[in-house]
């Protein structure tokens, strides 16, 4: 038979019990709007009977009873799954933001289809050669060349120059992420650390583990890594120490070294320009290639800026060796030869959409443009007429096409390439709403389900305080009650 | 599914973001007018706008090459008609002069109107269009037609060259504006050996009417005959040029409107249809609003007491 106070002990326990789950509740209601945060639960079970089986168990056989209840543990309720499919897919999501967003300014420099772009620029340009095939005496007809030309030189060269500035951004943005993996690294190696000093101390630190999958969630979207538990051996088993290590490629980022405490491996940006975009681990100096992730997304993009720089350089050098050649074929007003129309405008020796202007010689006395042929008068204009006929040759350096056709052509292309990007943002953007949802669906405080819990907690807890008081009237009973005499 | 107070919150926010997003698109498109206006809204159509917008371009240049093309023809044309004119007078005066009758006094008379018409050749030969000489070739800034005193042969020298001044009407398809100023002065009469010019002709009836005879004057006739005839022929060339841009013009003017029409069907917005998706997409912004209002508001909490 237990003992006279046997009951007291056991509504004792379950008032804690249903205490702890008050606790856990107001915890949970506190933390419904914490980014990160996830719900926690308080795990009941019933503990062991009274008595143990025994072969001298008080009471004799056939009987055992209960003893209440303990509150095991309170545990996180979470999807490890789901959340590194979360992580891939953020990944993905960084990337093509990345991508959209710089092709977004790409378009903006490109300012096509409108009055103001190149192409239009390009039509005027072809047009005042026309013009002056037909008045190749005209000095004002002279001039509207020269500034068209000037005024489609400085358009090659603006764009060109925004380009390179979009570039210079791109490598300063990677630079900045990769602080940021640095620094969260950092963040995740310092909770690496207490947390593996409470699960030491046989403890479940929630959420600290929360901020650190947190921290985790915010990683995954600049660069692409795999988790490990770190795992140490006790008494010949293996068992997890609550740190977790981070393999960036085939090293480790986040790594635990041999005195069991948590390290980082720091990574670095490429300074010189054959490395600028590029990444690199600071002590190796080994490349880091990432598949996913801003930091991809914004190496993807600068590849595609520079693309376009490249087609763009193209375009402006091909279309000023053409209009050199025939040019110095002809002969001005003065019946001196052709120089060259368009020439390198800073140091380096080949023209591109950068340094292309309008021969300064040229600029300074119009009549230094050689309309007429060879052997034509003043009013001959052959020569402007052959140059402005160089609008629809195909060009064998730019894929067999004409000028307008081959800017037409990479227009079109960074259509194609920015349209995709928006497509795959907007695509990755809801794969990963739905997935968040899912997550929230497992892990996220629902305050009416708290509400419910609180008075499910608030009752038991009311319950086993009235047990205590039914008990104390059975003990009043006994002690007061009976075997009374005076 | 278990539901949770964030989820509806993000669900509501996602949603009112993304018809605002459409209602931000439409917007765009409203007040641009413009179905497209970045390469990504559609790639292919903007590609097709820009190849559109080249061959309007290069089209509207052809076009004004044209108009200057006739513009040159028709003035060369009615100048050159002038020229017949002036050759005509001094054929009638060659009649007058040549039936022998006529006392010297009144020859003279007409030889004096005769030295007339031949500054009035000279005049045509050097007309200037738009500040240019029409006949001297590529030599526009100089006078073609000068006069030489010292020569009885070539009492008008020619400066000019015989360049032909070549405009582009199409892709590759050039046309000479000018006549050659030698070929229709210089060259006009065939005397069996070689050619004589209008002003040697001129001043050949001049010479014959202030002292020579009246078979010195009818010597000419069948020459004016001739000079009259090269006039024509050339006319009738200029004449057919310019009819050839007339139709051309025509032609051209009609690819034009098929051109823009094709590319404003593809950029340009159908104002009504976009008018409506804006009203639609509004209402649908306004309902997504009222319905997160609702939404959010109650929990749980508002019934306990």
């Amino acid at each position: 038979m237990p003992g006279t106070f046997f009951g007291f002990n056991t509504a004792l326990r379950g008032m804690q019990a249903q205490q702890r789950g008050i606790y856990t509740t107001s915890h949970n209601i506190a933390n419904a709007n914490t980014e990160g945060y996830t719900r926690q639960q308080v795990v009941l079970t019933a503990t062991p009977a009274y008595p143990v089986p025994a072969m001298n168990r008080p009471g004799g056989q056939g009987w055992q009873i209960g003893t209440g209840v303990d509150s095991q543990e309170t545990r996180r309720l979470r999807d490890e799954f789901l959340d590194t499919q979360i992580r891939r897919e953020t990944g993905s999501l960084g990337q093509w933001q990345q991508i959209q967003d710089v092709l977004q300014q790409v378009e903006v420099v490109f300012n096509e289809p409108s009055d103001t772009g190149l192409s239009t620029l390009m039509s005027q340009f072809w047009a005042a050669w026309q013009e002056l095939s037909k008045n190749a005496e005209s000095s004002p007809v002279r001039t509207t060349v020269v500034e068209t030309a000037n005024a489609l030189a400085e358009a090659f060269r603006h764009s060109a120059a925004q380009l390179n500035q979009i570039k210079d951004d791109i490598d300063q943005s990677i630079e900045l992420k990769v602080k940021e993996v640095n620094s969260l690294a950092q963040q995740i190696a310092d909770l690496n650390g207490q947390i593996k000093n409470i699960v030491a101390a046989g403890d479940q630190p929630n959420d600290l583990m929360d901020q650190r999958d947190l921290l985790l969630d915010r990683l995954s979207k600049i660069i692409d890594f795999s988790v490990e538990k770190n795992m140490v051996t006790v008494n010949d088993e293996e068992i997890a120490d609550g740190q977790i290590k981070i393999k960036l490629g085939d090293q480790y980022l986040v790594n635990v070294d041999g005195t069991d405490g948590s390290i980082v491996n720091m990574v670095a940006a490429g300074t010189d320009d054959a490395n600028k975009g590029k990444i690199f681990w600071e002590d190796s100096g080994d490349e880091i290639v990432p598949a996913n992730g801003e930091i991809k997304g914004l190496q993807k993009a600068r590849e595609d800026v520079q693309t376009y720089l490249t087609n763009l350089n193209t375009l402006a050098g091909e279309l000023a060796a053409a209009i050199n050649e025939q040019h110095i074929l002809g002969k001005d007003l003065t019946g001196a030869s052709g120089e060259d129309f368009f020439v390198i405008g800073d140091d380096s020796d080949t023209i591109t959409a950068a340094n292309i202007q309008v021969n300064p010689q040229i600029m300074a006395d119009v009549s230094k443009i050689a309309a007429a042929a060879n052997d034509g008068g003043p009013g001959d204009g052959s020569n402007a007429l052959a140059i402005a006929q160089l609008q629809h040759k195909l060009i064998e350096n730019l894929d067999n096409t004409t000028f307008d056709d081959y800017y037409k052509n990479f227009t079109a292309k960074l259509g194609v390439d920015a349209h995709e990007a928006t497509r795959m943002t907007t695509n990755q953007g809801v794969l990963v709403d739905q997935l968040t949802n899912r997550k929230e669906s497992i892990s996220g405080v629902s305050l009416d389900e708290e509400m419910a819990n609180m008075l499910q907690y608030l009752r038991a807890y009311e319950a086993s305080a009235r047990m205590i008081t039914t008990l104390d009237s059975m003990l009043d009973k006994i002690i007061n009650g009976m075997g009374v005499t005076r | 599914m278990r539901v949770t107070n964030r989820m509806l919150n993000n669900n509501v926010i996602r949603n009112i973001n993304r018809n605002l997003e459409n209602m931000a698109r439409t917007q765009e498109q409203m007040s641009s007018g413009k179905r497209v206006n970045r390469p990504s809204d559609d790639p292919i159509v903007v590609a097709r706008v820009l190849a559109f917008k080249t061959s309007i371009a290069a089209n509207d240049q052809y076009k004004k090459n044209m108009e200057d093309a006739k513009g040159w023809l028709d003035a060369s044309e009615s100048v050159l008609g002038m020229a017949t004119d002036v050759l005509q007078r001094a054929r009638e005066l060659a009649v007058y002069g040549s039936n022998g009758t006529m006392p010297p006094e009144s020859m003279d008379a007409l030889g004096k109107e005769v030295d007339q018409l031949l500054d009035e050749m000279m005049q045509v030969a050097n007309t200037s269009y738009g500040g240019r000489y029409i006949f001297g070739g590529s030599q526009t800034t100089a006078t073609p037609f000068v006069s030489n005193s010292s020569s009885t042969d070539d009492p008008v020298e020619y400066n000019g060259d015989s360049a032909a001044l070549n405009w582009e009407i199409a892709p590759g398809v050039t046309i000479s504006v000018n006549e050659n100023g030698d070929q229709i002065f210089m060259q006009a009469i065939n005397n069996g050996s070689a050619t004589e010019s209008i002003f040697k002709l001129l001043n050949d009836l001049s010479a014959a009417l202030h002292g020579g005879t009246a078979t010195d004057v009818s010597a000419t006739l069948n020459k004016f005959d001739q000079a009259i005839d090269h006039i024509l022929n050339i006319r009738a060339t200029l004449g057919a040029k310019s009819n050839r841009m007339e139709m051309a013009m025509s032609r051209l003017e009609d690819t034009q409107i098929g051109l823009t029409q094709t590319m404003s069907k593809l950029e340009d917005i159908d104002l009504a249809e976009t008018v409506m998706n804006y009203k639609t997409q509004e209402n649908v912004y306004l309902a997504s609003l009222s319905t997160g209002a609702k939404v959010l508001q109650p929990s749980l909490i508002d019934y306990l007491r």
